[in-house]
């Protein structure tokens, strides 16, 4: 983790006192990560319920399997953000199957459409609203997170290259897109 | 704005979004049982009896589900097919039942010089033909001006090839979609055949190349496999798609691009101009496409004022590359010795015009633009005081720009 993003380096201490039933360590890691583990998902799901959910499920999930956790002398936080992705796929399968929006555009009348519109948030409606989803989970990754692309290529299970080359293309999207509206 | 201003921004921007339910998440806790937490204690009485046959069973279960999988994977990993993938670089990329690329060969030099660059080996396919295509629009192989991929399958069953190709198409389609531009992919199935393998051994060139220039040498009158073998992938599959050539068991994704290239009426009223005769003075005016020097051309023949025509007019810039002129022969007497046209076309185009993509290159050079940023690009070849241009046009960001680039020398005019 080279820490450029707005998250503290997590130590992996946390996750064998949570798996040794410690709820203060469960809560420390939740509030340090909870940012994190929230904006990836909602770079996923493009929903702000959903994201909730898929935050809170992650930190349950976390409780529950902190035992099967291999320390590695690195931070967790690509663990977690791992489990947070298999969630969020899920949801976004289970969305699919139900013939839900979520994957496809931003409804007007989304909380979350409002919510960007009322907060000024330019950069982070241009990221939601106008990315494909594996540009928008690259830029919040690696902004947001503060995770090197080759962790991302690791979580993502893309090529180096590649995580490279959609980061560029999406920078330059949101450069024209924040300068039209400007 | 620069990347870390960017990454500041959005970081400030998304800093406080998530919720803060804690309270809620540790009430939860309670019902979620740690993985690592010592099991229960057993209870004997209601424990039905251990029975001494059942360790036996399931290891003989378990050596079954082994011996089962081992095979199983060993089937699948045999099970080994050849995906090509040719633009001009050509990979040929061995893939086991799992889809799974289990070796990556290049075809010629610039396909190795992809391959040292992004190796493709170990990689599931879907994400071998995404990297392969970042690779070959970052080198400028493909784009929304030469967009044509072949890709060729042997050694699978129908079934598997369609598999295979949509698959392979998917992911190319995506890769460009990302920079922004439509490719069109012919995806063919090849059966086993010693006498194509060898013609296109031969040439130096893919079997999937050599199937596809065989089938439209088949079809193109003075053409051979051996002269359009020498042609891209491009330009072949834009010869296809303007006769009207189909191809037994492929598919073509989306529409070539002839952006740059001439057809063939274009190509006869270049050649009517450099030999001077008015399209009205012309009889028997016909264009034959075919290739020349690795590069897609119409012959134009025509006859004017006794004399027979013969215009070689290459179909990518409109340059004409060879010209010929005989007395034509009268009532079967010995045709007339090769004669130097009566008068030197002014407006001749230099042999040696830059290509479309050259064009484009020296736009960008001097305005500063990427290609991925390039929206309703149009490249058209015309004359300016008598010197071959090409006119640039193209969209960055809502606003239109154009530039007159000089044919032969690549300057802006």
């Amino acid at each position: 983790m080279n820490g450029s993003g707005i998250y503290p380096v997590t130590d992996e201490k946390l996750i064998l006192e949570i798996a040794a039933g410690d709820r203060g360590a469960l809560g420390e890691l939740y509030l340090q990560t909870k940012n994190a583990v929230y904006c990836f998902a909602l770079s996923m799901l493009r929903n702000m319920h959903a994201a909730e959910d898929v935050m809170q499920e992650t930190f349950l999930q976390v409780w529950s399997s902190a035992g099967t956790y291999v320390p590695g002398g690195k931070s967790p936080l690509p663990w977690v953000l791992g489990i947070a992705r298999n969630l969020a796929l899920a949801r976004l399968r289970e969305d699919r199957r139900a013939g839900s929006w979520l994957d496809d555009a931003l409804e007007p009348a989304d909380p979350l459409d409002r919510v960007l519109a009322c907060e000024n948030k330019l950069v982070t409606r241009a990221v939601l609203a106008q990315l494909v989803q594996e540009e928008r989970q690259i830029v919040v990754l690696h902004a947001v997170v503060g995770l090197k692309h080759r962790e991302i290529a690791g979580l993502l299970g893309m090529p180096l290259s590649t995580v490279l080359t959609k980061y560029s293309r999406a920078i330059k999207k949101l450069e024209k897109l924040v300068k039209e509206s400007s | 704005m620069k990347d870390a201003e960017w990454k500041s921004r959005l970081a400030e921007e998304m800093s406080d979004l998530a919720p803060n339910r804690l309270e809620e998440l540790l009430q939860a806790c309670d019902t979620r049982p740690q993985q690592s937490a010592p099991a229960a204690p057993l209870r004997p009485s209601s424990r039905p009896k251990r029975r001494r046959w059942m360790p036996a069973v399931a290891a003989a279960a378990v050596l079954l589900l082994l011996v089962g999988g081992v095979w199983g994977y060993c089937a699948a990993d045999a099970s080994r097919c050849i995906v090509t993938v040719d633009v001009n670089p050509s990979v040929e990329l061995t893939v086991n039942g799992f889809n799974r690329v289990k070796e990556a060969r290049a075809g010629n030099d610039a396909a190795q010089a992809l391959l040292d660059e992004t190796p493709l080996r170990g990689k599931g396919l879907r994400t071998a033909m995404e990297a392969l295509t970042d690779a070959l629009v970052e080198h400028e192989y493909l784009s929304g001006v030469d967009n044509a991929v072949l890709v060729s399958v042997s050694g699978a069953d129908a079934q598997r090839a369609d598999t295979l190709c949509e698959k392979t198409v998917e992911a190319v389609e995506n890769a460009a979609q990302q920079a922004l531009f439509h490719p069109a992919v012919l995806c063919q199935n090849l059966l086993e055949d010693a006498a194509l393998k060898a013609e296109a051994q031969t040439l130096q060139i893919s079997e999937g190349k050599a199937a596809v220039a065989r089938v439209l040498a088949a079809q193109l009158e003075d053409c051979t496999t051996q002269l359009l073998g020498g042609l891209p992938v491009q330009e072949l599959l834009l010869l296809a798609q303007d006769c009207g050539i189909s191809f037994d068991g492929a598919r073509l994704f989306g529409t070539v691009s002839r952006t740059g290239y001439s057809d063939g009426g274009a190509a006869e009223k270049i050649a009517l101009k450099a030999a001077g005769v008015a399209n009205a003075d012309a009889a028997a005016l016909t264009a034959t496409p075919g290739g020349y020097d690795g590069q897609l051309v119409y012959i134009v023949r025509f006859a004017s004022g006794g004399q027979s025509y013969c215009y070689t007019v290459a179909a990518r810039g409109g340059a004409v590359l060879e010209q010929s002129q005989e007395a034509q022969q009268q009532g079967g007497g010995e045709s007339g010795a090769p004669v130097q046209p009566p008068q030197i076309p002014e407006e001749t185009p230099e042999p040696e015009v830059i290509t479309p993509w050259d064009a484009v290159r020296a736009a960008l050079t001097i305005s500063g633009h990427v290609l991925s940023e390039l929206q309703d690009l149009d490249i058209g070849l015309e004359r300016l005081d008598g010197a071959p241009v090409y006119r640039v046009s193209y969209t960055v960001a809502g606003t239109r720009h154009s530039f007159l680039i000089h044919a032969d020398t690549d300057d802006i005019f």
